[in-house]
């Protein structure tokens, strides 16, 4: 699963609506307090990746999940 | 009968003389932007032009978004109290079903949304465009409403609140010897400004001339951290789901500001002890208060500090000054102290009913009590405990959600017959409870996957009151007269 689907999955996106690196919490529908939380225990469990504290507040849009995702070897993002 | 004296909302009134007394002190930071009282003054009055322009009123009802991302929520806000209308905060991402409702019920000369343009909203951004303009005397009878707050109802249709000057003085007066507040204060403010919780921390903090550092929920918890760091929030309120939230995420990164938070309030649900004890230990020098309270008593019935609750599990502390609690064990017996019962509250902080729904009104107050959603029981020291609820809400990270609203969203889906929502253990751990559904297939659809019933969910809910998750079952059980029996769902 793609990052995008893996986004679309979580936060019930609506079908259809494209999603770009740049979109985030102000952009994506559903990726509020409770959505942020559920995302990155997806993510976390999708890509058995631990987010630390300093990798999850640098989270603000999607191009910067790929970056954490990269530099903890992930494969596939 | 209620009072004929008139005069301007507190909080407007107090922000025009903080406006004087410290033009230069930040009043809100939020958005990115920091606005100083005298900034504010000139914005709000600008505001308020604006509105007088579109023909608001003194008595009108003016809907508005009451996000924590812009200060336009809060300059907007205190305009429509300076033309002596009733402000109506509903949250930025309202469904339109909820947002119908509440217009229909409030019937307002004008609404003023963030986003996307809806029902002949004019968009928030416009209040910047006013221009500061002559405006009658902004005066609110004492037992008249000021803000009207929509809370969840059972039957899934919104019940809205008005908080008198009456009911918001006497919050300000008990919280400000409570908190001992002062000019100061740099309060981090998460909880969303459209419900209780979070407007009546941001009325104190602008009463007693603080700085309101209004924070987006705990969607990027660096902004609470930056709002600490950069912005020197030295206190903080919070639901206990967002305490675990920064725990999750952060883990014990509030250690760093140790020497700097002065308190952290949590309200809307009770504290797990384990983040209570680690709270203590990361910031050892802080106070910790828990209060307990609902939008139709204008905030906290109760109020505790830390150590006043050792030994007391499940207690959500002692009244606050000019609150009474009664424990009715039924309609017409008061419980023995120990013994549960219904909670009932009388004081100046209960407002005095649901706004044009005698019904409703009729059914919680009476005598000058209103009868909370809770059971709960007082102990021999004056110690209030809750045990359960008298109806079937959930509490979604202190968000109470009516079960029958998303039955209602769920049963528009073409291929469920029928549905019943119940209250499970969030599976994340954070928001205590989060709602569960049970489905019934309607006769040859197909069955829908998990994901296209929670995009379908999207089109008609607030994303928090979205299930997380979902079963099928052969029947939903009823009692004979046709009720969901929703306990025989709880466990399942």
């Amino acid at each position: 699963m793609t990052l995008e689907e893996l986004v679309r999955k979580t936060l019930a996106v609506r079908p259809g609506l494209p999603i770009t690196d740049d979109d985030g919490p102000g952009t994506i529908d559903g990726w509020d307090s409770v959505g942020h939380i559920k995302l990155v225990a997806a993510i976390e469990s999708a890509y058995r990746v631990k987010l630390r504290p300093n990798d999850v507040i640098r989270i603000g849009k999607l191009s910067d999940i790929k970056r954490i995702l990269k530099e903890k070897g992930a494969a596939s993002v | 009968m209620g009072s004929r004296t008139k005069l301007m909302p507190a909080v407007a009134s107090k922000v025009l003389d903080w406006a004087a007394a410290a033009p230069d002190r930040p009043a809100i930071v939020c958005g990115g932007e920091t606005v100083t009282y005298a900034q504010m003054k000139a914005r709000v009055e600008a505001a308020a032009g604006f509105l007088l322009r579109r023909g608001v009123r003194p008595g009108d009802r003016v809907v508005l978004s009451a996000g924590n991302s812009s200060p336009r929520c809060v300059l907007g806000h205190l305009a429509i109290h300076l033309l002596g209308a009733a402000a109506v905060p509903v949250d930025e991402d309202i469904s339109d079903e909820r947002l119908r409702g509440i217009i229909d019920k409030t019937e307002p000369a004008l609404i003023a949304l963030s986003g996307r343009p809806r029902q002949g909203s004019v968009p928030l951004e416009s209040l910047d465009s006013g221009v500061a303009a002559p405006r009658p005397p902004a005066t609110v009878g004492f037992d008249e409403p000021v803000d009207i707050l929509f809370t969840a109802g059972t039957t899934g249709s919104p019940k809205g609140v008005p908080q008198s000057s009456r009911n918001i003085l006497a919050f300000l007066n008990a919280h400000v010897r409570l908190f001992g507040v002062s000019e100061s204060d740099r309060v981090v403010i998460p909880v969303p400004i459209s419900h209780g919780y979070g407007l009546g921390r941001l009325r104190l903090t602008l009463f007693t001339g603080g700085t309101a550092i209004l924070v987006r929920g705990l969607l990027q918890p660096a902004d609470i951290l930056r709002a600490f760091r950069e912005a020197g929030g030295n206190a903080l309120c919070c639901a206990p789901a967002g305490i675990a939230a920064l725990f999750r995420l952060t883990e014990d990164a509030l250690r760093e500001f140790a020497g700097q938070l002065r308190y952290i309030e949590t309200a809307t649900a009770p504290m797990p002890e384990v983040d209570k004890a680690r709270l203590a230990r990361l910031l050892p020098g802080a106070k910790l208060y828990e209060s307990y309270g609902a939008t139709e008593t204008t905030g906290s019935i109760t109020h505790a500090e830390r150590g006043d609750l050792q030994g007391r599990r499940g207690s959500v502390g002692r009244p606050i000054p000019g609150v009474e609690i009664r424990i009715m064990e039924t309609p017409r017996k008061e419980a023995e102290p120990g013994r549960p019962g219904r909670i009932l509250v009388r004081g100046e902080t209960v407002t005095a009913g649901y706004w044009r729904d005698p019904e409703r009104t009729r059914t919680a107050y009476a005598d000058g009590w209103f009868a909370t959603n809770d059971i709960g029981y007082v102990d021999a020291e004056g110690f209030l405990f809750l045990t359960g609820r008298q109806e079937e809400l959930i509490n979604v990270g202190g968000f109470k959600v009516a079960p029958m609203e998303i039955e209602l969203a769920l049963k528009a889906h073409p291929a469920i017959e029928e549905c019943a929502c119940v209250a499970v253990v969030d599976p994340h751990g954070i928001t205590g409870e989060a709602p569960k559904a049970f489905l019934e297939l309607a006769p040859s659809a197909r069955k829908p996957t998990e994901e296209e019933l929670k995009v379908f969910l999207r089109e008609r809910l607030e994303s928090y009151k979205i299930p997380a998750q979902f079963a099928w079952v052969e029947r939903i059980p009823r009692t004979p007269s046709g009720k969901v029996q929703r306990s025989l769902l709880k466990g399942c």
